[in-house]
């Protein structure tokens, strides 16, 4: 039986290899860098995502403390 | 400056698929190369910008959906690439089409337009973060270049050809130089092609051509061996500048624009019309008197265009060259109206892959043509492609001759063979390179229009180093001498490692 582990494992190489393993434009005198170019925008974003946490942090913050004490409020 | 960003990052979404492949292809390129597309995508983000503006009016979520589209627009091809040329070697999924991705695209669209519209709030945040990406991304093009240019040695001198004694004749004859990329020996056409050749090279023969018959490519690759040719001289030299393991193809680049065929001719009161090959160094050429091109836009930018949402429509690239082979050859043939002194030079990506004709110019079906691995393993494709050129070059050559003032030099010459014995287009191989995979790879049509001169200045293994010094000898009296014809080989992951294979291609 596959653990938690070994399946988060086999998924990240499987989206390494998945952009990795681009095609090879055999026509292209430029390469154009398929692999590399869908992860520097992958990159990017994720980037983008933690700006966006750090944007609405307060927001963020407020809704986590809130979802905290429903959870507590819920438990008494 | 809040007000400001929704017009910023549109733009730097524009940018950096252009930045992206400058810094990706930065080893053959040139910064000049880019500005066509700069320009263009610059404009194109302005008028989307101001129709955004005219439609939504409102700057913020204007900016926003022009961003979206921008990078949907131009992210379309490399994701196309990915998941379905991937998938379907793969066998994952059933057949390849735009018009699912297509689909997926629009409704992206459509679901980000929705968001945007329907959000009460100014979405100033939004467009802060479109920036901050929109940056991270130009910054890493921006350090890639940045480090390259900082560790970049491009300093080479060229050896000038010193010929004081050399006159101007009274009679200068227009001089063709014509490159047909990748075609083979007529030993190799007969020996791996299983293809008879005789017939053309005997129809060049009558019209009065020397065919070099054991004529083989100095260099393996285009850029190495057109630097060379055109220099009159051996480039092994370069990579003690470049470092030997190096890919920076800058140095022959600028041999290839810049060289010494080029200068002298110059000298002597000819005009040089370049013909664009939309492909490597000999796309454009500065020092021309006359470049001549299908149309305005450079072959970076077609490159760029087929990774946008428009190859779903159109095949950009394989439409562009073979716009470009056809405007090429036509218009080698009415170049002798071109008043004075000619060196006219065309590189004609042609019966080298992509397989754009079939023996009668017909259009080649997608299903019989593959655009991966080694393509020129593809031998039915390359053989009707090379007879649709022999047709071609005999009308072409009937055109010149015939309307010529005086007849012109014509030198009908290939860069480097094919190379369907090896694993890799890229030359690579993992058991050692055979004297068959050289004798191919090397092998060339080398053929020579040389009027009122002895073919005694010519023979049969005449390689390409020599052949402006004949030429140069033969009608501008410099007494260049003739250097030993060597072959040297490499691959494209180590194009400077150079491998004497001159001994093995006489085996």
């Amino acid at each position: 039986m596959y653990s938690e582990k070994k399946i988060t494992t086999s998924g990240i190489y499987f989206v390494i290899s998945f952009i990795l393993l681009f095609p090879s434009d055999a026509y292209a005198y430029l390469d154009p860098g398929t692999g590399s170019y869908i992860m520097q925008l992958l990159i990017a974003f994720v980037l983008g995502g933690l700006f966006a946490i750090k944007l609405y942090w307060k927001k963020v913050k407020d809704l986590i403390l809130k979802i905290f004490r429903l959870i507590k409020k819920n438990d008494k | 400056m809040t007000n400001k960003i929704p017009y910023i990052h549109p733009f730097l979404f524009a940018v950096f698929p252009v930045l992206y492949r400058y810094s990706f292809n930065i080893e053959k390129i040139s910064f000049s190369d880019t500005y066509t597309s700069f320009i263009i995508f610059f404009l194109f983000t302005a008028i989307l910008l101001l129709i955004s503006k005219f439609i939504f009016r409102n700057s913020q979520k204007g900016g926003i959906i022009v961003s979206l589209f921008l990078l949907l627009f131009f992210s379309y091809g490399y994701v196309m690439d990915v998941i379905y040329v991937k998938w379907l070697h793969c066998k994952i999924l059933p057949s390849p089409s735009h018009k699912y991705l297509l689909s997926i695209w629009f409704l992206f669209f459509i679901f980000g337009l929705y968001f945007v519209l329907k959000s009460k709030s100014v979405l100033i945040n939004l467009n802060k973060i479109l920036l901050f990406v929109a940056l991270i991304l130009n910054g890493f093009s921006l350090f890639s270049i940045g480090i390259f240019e900082s560790k970049r040695k491009d300093k080479y001198i060229i050896n000038e050809i010193t010929e004081t004694n050399s006159i101007t004749p009274d009679l200068q004859r227009d001089i063709y130089y014509i490159i047909l990329d990748g075609y083979a020996s007529s030993e190799t056409l007969k020996n791996i092609y299983n293809f008879d050749n005789s017939s053309f090279l005997k129809q060049l023969e009558n019209k009065g051509f020397y065919i070099a018959n054991k004529s083989f490519s100095n260099y393996p690759e285009t850029f190495l061996s057109l630097a060379s040719s055109l220099n009159l001289n051996y480039i092994n030299d370069v990579g003690k500048i470049t470092g030997y393991e190096s890919t920076d193809g800058i140095i022959p680049y600028k041999m290839v624009r810049n060289n010494q065929t080029i200068k002298f001719l110059k000298s002597k009161g000819y005009k040089y019309i370049h013909y664009s090959s939309r492909h490597e160094a000999t796309d454009y050429n500065p020092h021309a008197t006359i470049n001549f091109s299908v149309n305005f836009m450079n072959t970076y930018f077609i490159y760029l265009t087929e990774k946008t949402i428009l190859r779903a429509f159109i095949d950009l690239f394989e439409f562009d060259l073979k716009k470009s082979i056809l405007f090429t050859i036509d218009g080698l043939g009415k170049a002798h109206k071109i008043k004075g002194p000619k060196f006219i030079f065309a590189h004609i990506v042609s019966p080298h892959f992509p397989y754009l004709f079939g023996k009668n110019g017909e259009t080649v079906s997608r299903e019989k043509t593959s655009r991966d691995g080694n393509c020129w393993k593809q031998k039915e494709n390359y053989i009707n492609q090379l007879q649709f050129v022999n047709k071609k070059i005999l009308n072409l050559v009937d055109e010149i001759i015939s309307n010529s003032e005086t007849l012109p030099v014509i030198i009908i010459q290939a860069d480097h063979g094919p190379g369907s014995k090896f694993e890799k287009l890229s030359l690579c191989q993992t058991d050692s390179v055979t004297n068959t995979m050289l004798k191919e790879r090397m092998g060339i049509i080398n053929a020579y229009f040389l009027p009122e001169i002895c073919d005694a200045n010519l023979y049969d293994s005449i390689s390409p180093i020599n052949t402006f010094r004949v030429i140069f000898n033969s009608y501008f009296n410099t007494h260049l001498e003739l250097l030993e014809d060597r072959c040297f080989f490499s691959t494209y992951e180590a194009p400077y490692k150079f491998v004497d294979v001159t001994e093995a291609l006489k085996k």
